[in-house]
């Protein structure tokens, strides 16, 4: 399954919308060691919504929706390519979830 | 917005619905007899007993009722004292040595209630009444930017006029000025708001524009007393409406809560006591605590004989006492004190830990521009009473406090990073918890203080600021929190930028 699929599975499994990205957030870390935290955005405002709590220092910042952006902090465990094809299913979803 | 009888306007105001989802069995978490008791049956503690409840207070924990009743009992003054340096200690472990500027900034004194003890109140024909245009919100905001702010609180009396909507085109508007410094602009990158209990769906306004904390203050926690003080026809008259607006404003997204008492109005130690009740309702029903809590002091208001006469204003010794077991009960907030206290009483109660004051400070309504206006023929420090809800114990400008607060060691702070960087909410109350934030606010601070020692301050401040800085920088370099990741590597990268002229950069 790519890592694509995978994350719509993982937040395809929920209704709630912190419950989806919290999902998506476990996934990333338990199988790629990519330690995220999504946020909804508000003029200024990037308000935590999900993902790891623990997550003291995440420095990449980035808006991937009109509502929605990720803090995260780099993992070795994946290539270049990887980062992109994740980055790329997260914005899907969050646009998804944007138009829901 | 279109005109809107006030009458009618007032009626609809309240939602009952929006009270009673949050009450408890029927109940409110305030239980007067309940408080009492806790302050009765906790006299005059011993030391041991004390000494473990500060040392729970230094885990960061949050204090349950019967620990802050017996700190609120203490009658020994060396305890005291040992309560006071482990106030400072917990400051120093959550947010550790900076602390936090902000500038009030008055919209509207248009108020449909009645407050005994408040300048704004409608019967008070001494007050000028005056709303902000959006220009004139922007000449104030530019004026505030002028002089090294980052961070506003904005006020606004409760009044059709100056409702949800009203609040919500001012937050925009103060977020877009943007005024040119040497290198780039400056602009203000919070936006807090302390207005009057609103619906979900009106404070569901506030959190789309891009709100910092929204703050409302209880007044007093003492249903008697704030029977007494607010008429019961007005809409300030609900209690419980008032009560429950920070659940309301959690509810509605804004995750970022501020309450507040104002003391004076009863007795000090049962309003510790309602603050500490907030809290923990705050926590038990939305997992959150209060983001800040403060406890302004009456002072004389145009027209209210109750500010000047009250059988409850609070001593100096005992105002310093209350802030002390603020501190210790609630240690993950921060606290603010405000331009109200004199100049000594913010050195005192900076001293139990505070994390948040204001400086350069204009209550009147339009005051700040006021102030540039009358340079030339007028003392500007004067205060203007009658377009004022209280008055001002410190006028200093943020050049003087912040260069004060230097030569005693503590670092001025415009850092806003936590509510950009999804530091709110259960996030930053765990950092706050964990003591992992006050890094953050650590490195910020230096951050923020190079922009305005670079961008506004005078020679004398910018020789006392360089050198805490260089000593503040010294420590994050020695830190074990910093050595993890690039985080040291990433600090000194953007130090870097922001002495090159970069500006908002941070951590």
């Amino acid at each position: 399954m790519s890592i694509s699929e995978k994350i719509s599975q993982a937040a395809g499994k929920y209704f709630e919308i912190p419950d989806k990205l919290n999902a998506v957030a476990a996934l990333l870390e338990n199988e790629y060691g990519l330690r995220i935290n999504f946020c909804r955005i508000f003029g200024k405002r990037w308000s935590y919504v999900a993902g790891d709590r623990q997550l003291e220092y995440a420095p990449i910042r980035r808006q991937l929706s009109p509502q929605y952006g990720i803090f995260y902090l780099e993992s070795s465990q994946l290539t270049e390519g990887d980062r992109q094809t994740v980055l790329h299913a997260l914005t899907q979803l969050l646009t998804e979830i944007d138009h829901a | 917005m279109q005109s809107v009888k006030v009458s009618e306007w007032k009626k609809k105001v309240i939602k009952s619905d929006e009270i009673e989802k949050y009450l408890i069995g029927g109940r409110d978490f305030i239980d007067e007899s309940a408080i009492k008791s806790h302050l009765e049956t906790n006299p005059n503690p011993d030391k041991a007993r004390v000494r473990e409840i500060l040392a729970k207070a230094l885990q960061i924990k949050r204090l349950e009722p019967e620990e802050t009743a017996a700190l609120l009992n203490v009658t020994d003054s060396d305890l005291w004292n040992e309560m006071y340096a482990t106030g400072l200690a917990i400051k120093r472990k959550v947010y550790d040595n900076r602390i936090v500027f902000f500038a009030p900034l008055y919209c509207s004194n248009l108020c449909v209630n009645n407050c005994a003890y408040c300048g704004f109140r409608y019967e008070n024909k001494e007050e000028k009444r005056r709303i902000l245009t959006m220009d004139e919100v922007r000449q104030e905001a530019k004026a505030v930017i002028n002089e090294g702010h980052k961070r506003m609180i904005v006020v606004f009396g409760e009044h059709p006029r100056s409702a949800a909507d009203y609040i919500a085109e001012t937050i925009r508007t103060i977020y877009d000025v943007k005024v040119p410094v040497k290198t780039g602009y400056s602009a203000i990158r919070r936006v807090n708001i302390n207005a009057a209990p609103m619906s979900i769906a009106d404070l569901k306004k506030l959190w789309e524009v891009g709100i910092g904390t929204f703050q409302v203050f209880q007044e007093t926690y003492h249903k008697p007393t704030y029977a007494n003080l607010h008429p019961i026809d007005t809409v300030k008259g609900n209690y419980r409406w008032r009560l429950y607006a920070l659940h309301r404003a959690m509810e509605a997204g804004i995750d970022d809560v501020a309450i507040g008492a104002l003391f004076g109005l009863y007795d000090w130690r049962f309003e510790v006591m309602g603050l500490l009740y907030h809290a923990i309702d705050l926590e038990r029903q939305f997992g959150i605590g209060p983001h800040t809590i403060s406890f302004p002091r009456m002072t004389p208001a145009s027209g209210s004989f109750l500010s000047r006469n009250s059988q409850w204003l609070v001593s100096d010794e005992n105002f310093k006492k209350l802030v002390t077991v603020l501190r210790l009960a609630v240690p993950y907030s921060g606290l603010i004190i405000t331009a109200r206290e004199s100049a000594a009483v913010r050195r005192e109660v900076i001293g139990v830990g505070c994390t948040q004051t204001d400086a350069s400070t204009r209550i009147g309504v339009g005051g700040y521009t006021a102030a540039l206006q009358v340079l030339a023929g007028k003392n500007p420090e004067d205060q203007e009473i009658d377009k004022q809800q209280f008055t001002l114990g410190d006028t200093r400008s943020l050049d003087e406090v912040v260069r004060e607060l230097a030569e005693n060691g503590m670092i001025t702070s415009f850092c806003t990073a936590g509510y950009r960087c999804g530091r709110t909410g259960d996030k930053i109350m765990g950092l706050l918890k964990g003591c992992i934030e006050g890094k953050f606010c650590k490195a910020n601070a230096v951050l923020t203080f190079r922009e305005y020692l670079d961008d506004y301050a005078s020679p004398a401040t910018k020789a006392i600021g360089e050198q805490l800085i260089q000593k503040e920088i010294e420590e994050i370099k020695t830190m074990p929190f910093f050595q993890k990741g690039r985080m040291l590597e990433t600090f000194e990268r953007m130090y870097k930028q922001i002495a090159s002229g970069e500006r908002d950069v941070y951590i």
